[in-house]
């Protein structure tokens, strides 16, 4: 008697707690009225059109994209003029990306950049495939970086490092390039972290845009490296080749120069593990004089 | 035990020779010894009246339940709570309300957001930077980026002085950011004093602006 009590009050008391979840999984899976149906619904298309994206905006849903994140690029493609087949395409990309499991976020803003600025579809699509391709040459690279002995220390360190070293990857730093850098921070032992590879990985990337060769950048950062330095001097390596820079020297020699100077420091003794530094003044950031010149109007290419 | 005790116990049992027999008659004439054996007696034919009930087939475990625990040490409590082999009664109305407390869990997981926090996020703090442009004529200047996922209509820039100098502040995050400017909705322009820039992919150059993590700063393009 009183185990049948017992049990009805758990029904009850599930029943009262799970019904609003259980009816809002049951309304997702018959695709009720969403925001990708709102959107959908304020759009002016053809029916067989608003059927291909809706289609194609469920199946991007079902691959785990936020349903927020799929029906905002469809409202900023339809209201820049992109045509259904066109949305669909670029929602093939964006599933693609995601089934693949990879940061859908730098994804996601590359084709919202391109909608902007009125770029073909086509051509946003060709990119963001693009970058699909190097967020997967990185993630892999990353993976191979923890079996070799980098650790990750912090949530979100692993993704991070993923989208810098694409980045990396897309300015033309070679796979190669990035395993050599990736093995040289696993050699620091204790501070063979993944927070230290995308130190590395994202000054490698500010050095090479501001006009080295990823050869000589990749040097400059190995240099960092071997010397022990910690994460913050190495995301001021940037700072330190643009003040070399402001002495009238190219970007080469400049490098040239900085790698001279830590090598020339003393060493930080077995590189020490990150915790263990000491915390640095904030400085303000450079104030990068340039000459004033008529500002240029440049158009989008298309 | 006595002697007779112990020819009481063989004769209860059926197992009394004949001379046994004789001697237990003997010990009966004793009072003591024939009031026992009358005892006995009268228990055997209560107990011949009794109902018998077959015992279920947990009997055993729940008597051992009902015993006392003998005082062991915590991890034989912990081991014995782990280990120790337990009878599970269930009816379907058990098993109904069990699965159906699973089905409703497993759909409540499934509407819980896509994207929940998965820690606190270590870099909260914001700084104040400063974007400007020197754009004499133009009517309208905004500023779109990767801070503001790309849209044009949203951050404009402000000239305070009339004289071209368009600015506009901005609360960002620890991180890197690509930007452009664009003119009037529609012309879009490379900042040409930004620290670094990097490449769109799409023929245009984007400006790049690094916020580093110190907790409070101001910078300037």
């Amino acid at each position: 008697m009183a185990t049948r009590r017992l049990v009805g009050i758990a029904i009850l008391t599930v029943t009262a707690l799970g019904a609003p979840s259980m009816s809002r999984a049951i309304a997702q899976e018959r695709s009720k009225p969403g925001e990708l149906s709102r959107t959908l619904e304020t759009a002016n298309l053809s029916p067989e059109g608003n059927a291909l994206v809706r289609a194609k905006g469920a199946e991007v849903v079902r691959a785990g994209v936020a349903e927020g994140d799929v029906a905002s690029l469809i409202q900023r493609g339809l209201a820049r003029g992109v045509q259904p087949a066109e949305l669909a395409r670029l929602l093939d990309v964006l599933a693609q990306a995601k089934r693949q499991d990879l940061p859908i976020e730098p994804v996601l803003d590359k084709m919202k950049e391109g909608i902007a600025k009125r770029i073909p579809p086509a051509r946003i699509a060709a990119v963001a495939s693009r970058l699909s391709g190097e967020l997967a040459t990185s993630r892999d690279l990353v993976r191979r970086a923890e079996r070799e002995g980098i650790r990750v220390e912090a949530t979100g360190e692993r993704e991070r490092a993923t989208e810098v070293v694409a980045d990396a990857l897309g300015r033309g730093v070679s796979v190669k390039e990035m395993e050599d850098l990736s093995r040289q921070v696993a050699r620091s032992r204790q501070a063979a972290t993944m927070s230290r590879l995308e130190a590395g990985a994202q000054a490698t990337s500010d050095l090479v845009s501001m006009g080295l060769s990823p050869r000589e950048a990749l040097e400059t950062v190995g240099a960092a490296l071997s010397k022990g330095l910690s994460r913050r001097d190495i995301e001021r390596l940037r700072e330190r080749l643009a003040q070399e820079m402001k002495r009238g020297e190219s970007a080469a020699e400049g490098a040239s120069r900085l790698r001279d100077e830590i090598r020339a420091e003393r060493p930080e003794k077995g590189g020490k593990p990150e915790k263990a530094e000491k915390p640095e003044k904030a400085e303000k950031p450079e104030k990068i004089e340039k000459p004033e010149k008529p500002p240029k109007v440049e158009r989008p290419g298309r | 035990m006595t002697r007779f005790e112990e020819l009481l116990d063989a004769k209860l049992a059926g197992e009394l020779s004949p001379d046994e027999n004789r001697e237990f008659a003997a010990l009966l004439m004793l009072d003591e010894n024939r009031s026992a054996f009358e005892a006995h007696e009268e228990t055997v034919a209560l107990l011949e009246g009794v109902e018998r009930h077959v015992p279920s087939s947990s009997f055993t475990e729940e008597v051992l339940a009902r015993l006392p625990d003998r005082r062991s040490r915590p991890w034989e409590k912990a081991c014995d709570l782990v280990w120790a082999p337990r009878t599970v009664r269930w009816n379907f109305a058990t098993a109904f309300a069990l699965s159906f407390v699973l089905v409703v869990t497993a759909l409540a997981w499934k509407t819980l957001p896509s994207r929940m926090a998965v820690g606190p996020d270590p870099r909260p703090v914001v700084t104040l930077f400063r974007f400007s442009l020197d754009a004499p004529g133009a009517q309208q200047v905004s500023l779109a980026g990767e801070f503001n996922g790309w849209r044009t209509d949203e951050i404009f820039l402000a000239d305070v002085t009339g004289r071209g100098r368009f600015s506009v502040t901005l609360p960002l995050k620890p991180g890197r950011y690509a930007y452009m400017f664009v003119f009037d909705g529609a012309t879009w322009m490379t900042d040409p004093r930004a620290e670094a820039y990097r490449d769109d992919g799409f023929g245009n150059k984007n400006a790049l602006v690094n916020i580093a993590v110190p907790t409070v700063g101001h910078g300037d393009t």
